[in-house]
């Protein structure tokens, strides 16, 4: 092939006003190319080099460009979580207006005890009404199928936290009260239905929920939740409501007089 | 005849390609944005190949301007291309070819440029 194309090149030589006879000025321009080239190396080098120094691209399957993103959005991140540590520390230490400080621990508690479940609570949310089957279960199934239990309750509550929901309560047919599920709320088996903090509700069960209704009902109904796995809702077992104001009691329970010990002071 | 001129010019393009480098790296410490990197290597490939392939024609005598400029052009073209195609068809790489091609080329242009420096080299006793 080299050769081919050095006979190509020759039969024109003639012609060509730039031919090499004297054999000087090809120097020149083979001189500017590889400076050319030289820059280009250096770049390519050090745009690889900044790679490199990323280190993870290809083996996390991430293109280096957004790799590069997200590290420098953790970066952003890490300093801002930083900075609000330190303006918190800051909170906690400096004692300046007494009135004001004491305004604002108020207003922490406040929130912390809504949280928790120690104060009653108001907001926008869900509620789902969760019932037997009024199908009639042909002969040979499985009763159990079409009944609701402890395992669906502690489901949706389970799904409702994951969800971003804020306070969750339930409440059975047998009373009219609502139970508030708290960290330490536990869903059992019963006689008759339930236990929830203590106390025997029996379907159809009512939960209420308060956080961002979209998101909530959205995560309720995505397959491979409780809803999809025990075909609530074929079953008509299940029914979920919108609410723009729910109440929320505080938890009936006895609070324990002492919790566990921070670890930094 | 002592030494012939020729060998001496040979020094410029490395000369060039060192100072072109140190330039960018060291000085300008100058990058291209992340996605040009992969085009950007495959183009210094395909301008090597032009160089050495005019260092080539210029020691044989048959340097002409506008096969080295289009060469140069032409082949850099095609190398970017084939980057670009390969990760568009699902052949990613297909820049391969390029790569076994142009290496290919820089390695025989090379040995020819070689022999003829070591001919026209006063050890060799001729002339």
């Amino acid at each position: 092939m080299e050769k081919r194309a050095e006979g190509a090149e020759n039969s024109s030589a003639a012609a060509a006003p730039a031919a090499g006879a004297s054999g000087s000025h090809w120097i020149w321009q083979v001189t500017a190319l590889s400076v050319a080239m030289g820059v280009l190396l250096a770049l390519a080098l050090r745009t690889t080099g900044t790679l490199e120094d990323q280190g993870l691209s290809a083996r996390l399957g991430v293109s280096p460009a957004s790799l590069s993103q997200l590290r420098e959005q953790s970066r952003r991140l890490r300093t801002e979580i930083k900075q609000l540590r330190e303006k918190s520390q800051e909170f906690r230490t400096t004692g300046s207006d007494s009135q004001k400080a004491a305004k604002l621990l108020k207003e922490q508690i406040a929130d912390y005890r809504a949280i928790l479940g120690f104060a009653a609570v108001k907001g926008p949310g869900v509620k789902i009404t969760l019932r037997n089957s009024p199908k009639v279960v042909p002969p040979g199934w499985d009763p159990r199928l079409v009944q609701t239990n402890d395992q669906d309750v502690k489901g949706l509550v389970s799904e409702l936290w994951a969800a971003g929901a804020e306070a969750i309560a339930v409440a059975g047919s047998n009373t009219g009260k609502f139970e508030r599920v708290v960290l330490s709320s536990v869903v059992l088996p019963a006689e008759g239905g339930i236990e929830v903090n203590g106390r025997v509700l029996s379907a159809p069960f009512e939960i209420q929920a308060i956080g961002n209704s979209k998101t909530l009902e959205a995560a309720l109904e995505m397959p491979g939740g409780i809803i999809d796995n025990r075909e609530l809702e074929f079953f008509q077992m299940i029914k979920i409501e919108k609410a723009q104001t729910l109440v929320l009691p505080e938890y009936s329970g006895i609070r324990r007089a002492r919790g566990p010990a921070p670890a930094n002071p | 005849m002592a030494r012939p001129r020729r060998t001496h010019k040979i020094w410029w393009p490395i000369l060039g390609f060192t100072v072109g480098f140190a330039a960018t790296f060291f000085v300008f410490r100058a990058g291209v944005p992340l996605p040009a990197a992969g085009y950007l290597s495959l183009a210094v490939l395909a301008g090597l190949d032009s160089v050495f392939g005019g260092i080539r024609a210029g020691v044989e005598r048959r340097f002409q301007s506008d096969v080295f400029l289009s060469g140069f052009l032409v082949n850099m073209l095609l190398a970017v291309l084939l980057v670009y195609l390969g990760q568009k068809i699902g052949v990613p790489d297909l820049y391969l070819a390029a790569v076994v091609t142009l290496g290919g080329r820089m390695f025989l242009n090379l040995s020819v440029i070689r022999r003829h420096w070591l001919e026209k080299s006063p050890t060799r006793g001729e002339k």
